[in-house]
């Protein structure tokens, strides 16, 4: 899976450890999914499309994608 | 729940739970050494330091529900890969014993082999999910 969360967490100037703090999560949690580690739940990936007013499909794209 | 929160309930079961287990062993294999004193209480007394384990290992669960996925994810894969690695010493220790009379291996040393497992697959087990050598990348969701 690939994402933007970079992208995202950039526009807004926010760290790993403030984008966690809105998500609920680690700083390590947030740098997993941002470097494609780890693949969020479906839960997970709705809440991080919606505190950045998008869809799933503008955070996260598959390989092929 | 957020994981900060969630650690410091764990810290709260882990700190006094470890005191109690360090305490409770050493008093416990004092008293049972220097004392002559029934069977059955030196057996209710040799159970003593394992409730503060039982104690550490309910936090320990606990934390791992309570933290988030992607903590709990790395937790799941150090227990397997620690569960795998008690089970592969078990059984080749296991066969040794029997087939050509090794030592007993004393069953207390068990737990340290899974923990000495379970911390290599936490801080490690990503090597060899992330390699394709157990799973590619697709596969870790």
């Amino acid at each position: 899976m690939r994402n933007n969360l970079k992208a995202l967490r950039a526009q807004r100037s926010w760290s790993q450890a403030v984008l966690g703090e809105h998500l609920e999560i680690s700083r390590q949690s947030v740098n997993a999914i941002e470097t494609g580690r780890y693949c969020p739940s479906l839960p997970l990936a709705f809440k991080i499309a919606r505190l950045f007013d998008s869809t799933i499909e503008d955070v996260f794209s598959d390989e092929n994608g | 729940m957020n994981p900060r929160q969630a650690k410091k309930r764990y810290m709260k079961v882990f700190i006094p739970s470890m005191i109690g287990y360090l305490i409770t062993t050493f008093a416990v294999s004092l008293v049972i050494k220097r004392l002559d004193l029934a069977l059955g209480v030196n057996v209710a007394l040799a159970i003593i330091p394992t409730l503060f384990v039982l104690w550490l290992l309910w936090g320990h669960g606990r934390w791992i529900f309570e933290t988030d996925e992607y903590e709990r994810f790395r937790q799941i894969r150090g227990i397997l890969i620690g569960v795998g690695l008690t089970l592969a010493f078990t059984t080749i220790w296991g066969f040794l014993e029997m087939l050509v009379e090794a030592p007993k291996f004393p069953v207390f040393y068990i737990i340290l082999i899974f923990c000495g497992g379970y911390s290599f697959g936490t801080h490690f087990g990503g090597l060899f999910t992330r390699k394709g050598v157990v799973m590619d990348d697709g596969d870790i969701v």
